[in-house]
């Protein structure tokens, strides 16, 4: 028992050298952790504001998509013979699923 | 002198230490600095491409929604530059530069010319919102007889369509906010915490902390809708063409879903581009659905008879009135719509034919209590709620009168004022077994912080009318629709509840005008589990007297549209 109080007392000093180390290590890390979520954070705000002018860029061509199908109209397919179809009937299983057929 | 030793190298040590933690401090931020941003910090820095000033304008995102869930942005934003002279300084051929300037801008020559001679200005804007390759080719061109402004500025890529549900930003005062639409109601929510993240280091380390224990403070986000963009184009297609047939006044129409309150579209006529208003009046700014009121005349006859039957003061399969044409209340004579009289009719017959006297005879049936409480139930006594500003206030004080003329205007749609809205929401509970619903717009925000909320407004609902009657009063309606043209507009293979409206539009000298009717159109389907409302309605039409003449067409367009967009399967 003595011997290990002695042996304590001994290794008291190399004690408090690594505590000392070990906080400054962790306060370290710490500020390297909280410049690096910083970074993201700012990081992340300006990859937000890019996927939002890209988003714009795509909703201006989604825009000229849909311009370009409402051409397709009924005069506009019976231009080209096509005729709407009458006589149709519909086969279905449920609400979700149905199929159109004329004879 | 050994323990002074050894206090000087421990503080020694802890100063060591303290400039070791300094210093790694010191180069994340220079790694900041260098790596991540060296490009723009240097060129900031060279003072000779992009000014220093940053417009660190942002704001949220509004989106549409499409039927399989792809979303549309509806209301984004976009970068690029502002151009600037600095006439103090420029000693550049003003010829030369207005050529390169005018290949792509838009830029008066006179007002070019007169400001480069304004020498004691230093700073003189000459363009704005240019995009970012041209604004860049132009810089390459004309090197310092122009600068560079970073700027970023509100789109909406619609160009115009829903206008009056997105809204626009604008300035009051020196606040720079949502006006209108969806950028006031959710102004909160969309605005952006004004930080420039190009501040000093520690600003940026500590900066969203306030927002993080300020329980206040309302957390931003971006705006999902229940708008369909596909439809609403479609929609607002259909009501220019109402426009521009019948020189109208003015046009609206919306789409809803019966079940839950969802809008796929909502648009009025005239309208105006949110991108650029500067030529629009303010009127055109007002979302005429949800602001102003309007007397609808027949289009109110089947919430009467629904409300008739869910009370059992009249069964419709026996009751008979014989209609004279005319019908005399009080000291007023009110006479249906031709001023012809049909002999024995039925319910049905009252509703197919529109007759005011048959519907006069139907209110007298009822109480003026059970009147009352109806109205109060359909929602025509309050607002809806819904998500967007200025909701108007439905004008229902004849209800309070016990004057058997005001019931029996009321019976036929005159002497009451309601929203369009209104209406919509109050149609649900014929379509939705009896249940109306709380139409809405927004259906989801998407916050910044990783959270989102999604709106849940059927707790809101009123159970308003029986689900039996709400059936009955369906068979009915479908009746209506397909007796119009002898069977000409129905759809064969589906069953379409409908009714049209054509009112007198209140003189503000008193009484109504002779010339101008407001006509209006309510549909929804499959009748007996309908996906949908549509919701028509023109203000003073020229040279045409009935809503069947403008209404039913585009209505059956509308409803063709959806049913194949939406691939509804046929219910007959």
């Amino acid at each position: 028992m003595k011997t290990l109080i002695q042996q304590l007392h001994t290794q008291k000093k190399k004690l408090v050298h690594v505590l000392l180390g070990s906080i400054a290590l962790l306060f370290v890390v710490y500020s390297f952790g909280i410049a690096s979520t910083t970074i993201n954070i700012a990081d992340a705000k300006m990859y937000d504001q890019d996927i939002n002018e890209l988003q714009t860029e795509i909703a201006e061509l989604e825009v000229e998509y849909f311009e370009i199908i409402n051409i397709l109209s009924i005069d506009e397919a019976e231009k080209y013979g096509f005729t709407e179809t009458s006589n149709l009937h519909y086969a279905y299983i449920d609400k979700t699923k149905a199929v159109a057929y004329n004879l | 002198m050994k323990r002074e030793n050894k206090q000087f190298l421990f503080r020694l040590r802890v100063i060591f230490v303290g400039v070791v933690c300094i210093g790694f401090v010191l180069i994340a931020n220079l790694f900041y600095i260098q790596v991540t941003n060296g490009n723009r910090f240097r060129e900031q820095a060279d003072g000779q491409y992009v000014v220093a000033t940053y417009n660190s304008f942002e704001r949220g995102s509004i989106f549409f929604e499409e039927r399989e869930g792809t979303r549309i942005s509806a209301a984004g934003q976009k970068s690029g530059y502002k151009i600037s002279i600095n006439p103090k300084k420029f000693t550049a051929d003003p010829e030369e530069v207005f050529t390169v300037l005018s290949i792509t801008l838009d830029i008066d020559r006179e007002d070019f010319f007169s400001d480069i001679e304004k020498k004691n200005r230093t700073y003189i804007e000459i363009a704005h919102q240019v995009p970012k390759e041209i604004g860049e080719q132009i810089k390459k061109d004309l090197g310092s007889a122009i600068q560079l402004h970073a700027e970023k500025w509100r789109v909406y890529p619609l160009q115009g369509s829903a206008a009056h549900v997105l809204g626009f930003l604008g300035y009051k005062g020196d606040e720079y906010a949502g006006r209108y639409g969806l950028e006031r109601e959710y102004e909160d929510t969309l605005k952006r915490e004004n930080v420039d993240v190009y501040t000093n280091f520690f600003a940026r380390v500590f900066h969203n902390v306030q927002n993080l224990v300020d329980s206040t403070s309302v957390p931003e986000g971006d705006i999902v809708t229940t708008i369909d963009p596909q439809v609403q184009l479609f929609f607002e297609s259909e009501l220019k063409d109402i426009q521009d047939t019948w020189d109208s006044a003015s046009v609206g129409g919306i789409i809803m879903n019966p079940k839950n309150g969802e809008i796929y579209a909502l648009g009025a006529y005239p309208n105006f581009d949110n991108n650029d208003f500067s030529e629009n009046s303010i009127s055109d700014f007002k979302n005429p659905l949800v602001e102003n009121v309007y007397e609808l005349g027949s289009i109110i006859k089947p919430f009467i008879v629904a409300m008739s039957i869910d009370s059992g003061d009249i069964d419709v399969n026996t009751l008979e009135y014989y209609d004279a044409g005319s019908v005399d209340v009080e000291d007023y004579t009110i006479n249906n719509f031709d001023k012809r009289g049909r002999g024995w009719v039925n319910v049905q017959e009252i509703l197919n034919q529109s007759l005011n006297t048959g519907m006069v005879h139907i209110a007298k049936q009822i109480s003026k209590d059970d009147f009352r409480e109806y109205f109060d139930r359909y929602g025509f006594t309050s607002k809806t709620g819904i998500d967007l500003p200025n909701e108007g206030n439905n004008l229902t004080s004849n209800l309070t009168s016990n004057r058997q003329i005001e019931f029996a205007n009321m019976s036929f749609g005159q002497g009451i004022a309601i929203t369009p809205i209104t209406l919509v929401s109050a149609l649900s509970s014929l379509a939705n077994d009896g249940v109306r619903v709380t139409p809405h717009i927004v259906k989801k925000i998407e916050y910044t912080n990783g959270f989102s909320k999604t709106f849940d407004y059927s707790d809101q609902d009123v159970q308003v009318l029986s689900p039996e009657t709400s059936g009955e009063i369906s068979r009915m309606l479908v009746n209506v629709f397909d007796a119009y043209r002898d069977g000409g507009v129905k759809l064969p293979n589906y069953r379409i509840a409908a009714k049209t409206g054509t009112a007198q539009i209140p003189n503000p000298q008193g009484g109504y005008y002779d010339d101008r009717n407001l006509h209006s159109f309510f549909g929804y389907f499959p009748a007996y589990d309908p996906e949908f409302i549509v919701f028509l309605y023109t203000v003073h039409p020229k040279n045409v007297r009935y809503a069947s003449q403008t209404l039913i067409d585009p209505f059956r367009s509308t409803a063709k549209y959806l049913i194949n967009y939406y691939n509804i399967p046929p219910d007959r």
